[in-house]
């Protein structure tokens, strides 16, 4: 999406001062907030999600120097809205359905603008892995190790031998595969830069 | 706004877009406000992806994923990066990982079981430890073995036998000609340090060098004693000297052979002797 008018930097430094008075602490919420906001605009199936939180943000830096004395509540609440007007003028994707042969996973490999292998892809999850403890490797391997009706079992299971519950769980399956994940996008963008 | 629980069945249905308005807005608002929510929601849509990747999902929430989970590079990209974790939990991926995350899979299984891993740590140890133990005095057995044959080697040598003579404590034949085989008993004083013999020779052949085997009855371990030397002194006798600590009480075999000049071992003779301590 095309900005209408960048916010100037005295006024993302409101922003983040807004945010929370402790800069650190704002700055890990403005990338929190910004990628929670493109989340949501990608549930929406709006198209160019980054551009799209990119707006937001010009939006309220118009604004914040007036609703740092107004607002009341969470700030981030703030944002949700504009981000929800946002959604309500935009189109919506245009493409509503994919056929599944474009994105058909097990076929052959399908070509985007990367060079990434299925071989590439293990070299990183190797590489990634070792990032991991022993404990969390295992953790998330014997999460994912079963499919279907089985995993769910097997689920409940694991819970009880740990000693938590299975929606804990599954966060702590989910924040580890996060993470795997993450190194995984850093390690292939390191390997197989974007050629366009 | 009405609040409601945020059920796992209601976060999956925001997610394939079966909610209205308003329920919606309650999920993102709580998305970006409750951590809590906030990941129990990405944990719900890595389910939905995983349920997509195992092919669980309805044709019309497939379509509907397909629309929202994979409409670009970077979404189809995250959906390879999922499948490829998948595929290395199910072992399916290359070799290399598959065998690992076999071998995960087993540390895994018993790792999460305290009712097996105990036990199986336990025996492991006790296994382990007896392995130890038993290396151990095999390599100080073998160890204490090839010090003895190196002192009984010493013992026996020419210049040895040579510098330092002395009367045969006992005089033994061979027992095809001997008639009571008991009779040759070795008292072995506390005080005594060396014992020789003399094993009486009565082939017909000499030969430069003799190979004694000392064996106790009933103890598999024997000693070997080479290059012994015969003493032609009204017959044959061969000289052998063994220390006093290599013989307790109990009844012993030597067998002799002859060996030639190429290192060829001629027939054996038999003696038996029983030591007293």
């Amino acid at each position: 999406m095309a900005r209408n008018s960048p916010a100037p930097q005295e006024s993302f430094n409101d922003v983040l001062a807004w945010l929370d008075a402790d800069r650190e602490k704002a700055a890990v919420m403005y990338v929190q907030l910004r990628h929670d906001l493109a989340k949501i605009f990608q549930w929406n199936r709006c198209i160019d999600p980054e551009g799209l939180t990119d707006e937001v943000f010009d939006r309220v830096a118009k604004k914040v120097r007036y609703l740092i004395h107004t607002f009341e509540g969470d700030p981030r609440l703030f944002f949700y809205g504009v981000a929800r007007n946002l959604i309500k003028e935009v189109p919506k994707k245009m493409r509503t359905q994919v056929s599944l042969e474009d994105v058909d996973l097990g076929a052959a490999p399908i070509k985007d603008s990367r060079n990434e292998t299925a071989e590439l892809r293990d070299d990183c999850l190797q590489l990634c892995l070792k990032e991991l403890s022993s404990e969390r490797r295992e953790l998330i391997l014997a999460y994912y190790s079963r499919e279907k009706q089985a995993k769910i079992d097997h689920r409940t299971e694991m819970a009880r031998q740990l000693g938590i519950s299975v929606e804990t769980l599954r966060v702590k399956a989910h924040r580890i595969r996060s993470k795997l994940e993450q190194c995984m996008e850093r390690c292939l963008n390191s390997k197989s830069p974007r050629e366009d | 706004m009405k609040e409601r629980p945020m059920t796992d069945a209601l976060i999956r249905d925001f997610l394939l877009g079966k909610v209205d308005d308003e329920v919606r807005q309650e999920i993102e608002s709580g998305f970006i406000t409750d951590s809590e929510a906030h990941e129990r929601i990405l944990a719900a849509e890595q389910d939905l992806i995983d349920d997509y990747l195992e092919n669980t999902l309805t044709q019309a929430d497939k379509e509907f994923f397909l629309s929202n989970y994979a409409g670009t590079a970077d979404q189809k990209r995250r959906l390879r990066i999922s499948k490829t974790i998948k595929d290395w939990a199910n072992g399916e991926t290359t070799e290399d990982v598959a065998v690992t995350s076999r071998w995960n899979k087993f540390r895994h299984q018993i790792s999460l079981r305290p009712f097996v891993v105990i036990p199986v740590a336990a025996t492991l140890l006790v296994a382990i430890t007896l392995f130890v133990v038993l290396l151990n005095q095999r390599a100080q057995e073998k160890n204490s073995l090839l010090a003895l044959e190196q002192e009984i080697a010493r013992l026996n040598s020419p210049s040895t036998l040579h510098a330092a003579p002395r009367s045969p404590d006992l005089i033994l034949a061979p027992i095809s000609v001997r008639g009571v085989e008991n009779k040759n008993e070795l008292a072995v004083g506390s005080d005594s340090s060396i014992v020789e013999l003399r094993l009486v020779w009565l082939q017909k052949e000499d030969y430069p060098t003799y190979r004694a085997v000392v064996q106790q009855v009933g103890n598999e371990k024997s000693l070997v004693v080479s290059n012994l030397l015969g003493e032609s002194d009204s017959g044959t006798k061969i000289r052998l000297r063994l220390p006093a600590r290599a013989l307790p009480h109990g009844l012993y075999r030597i067998r002799l052979a002859g060996v030639d000049a190429a290192g060829v071992t001629g027939p054996e003779e038999e003696y038996t002797f029983n030591v007293r301590r």
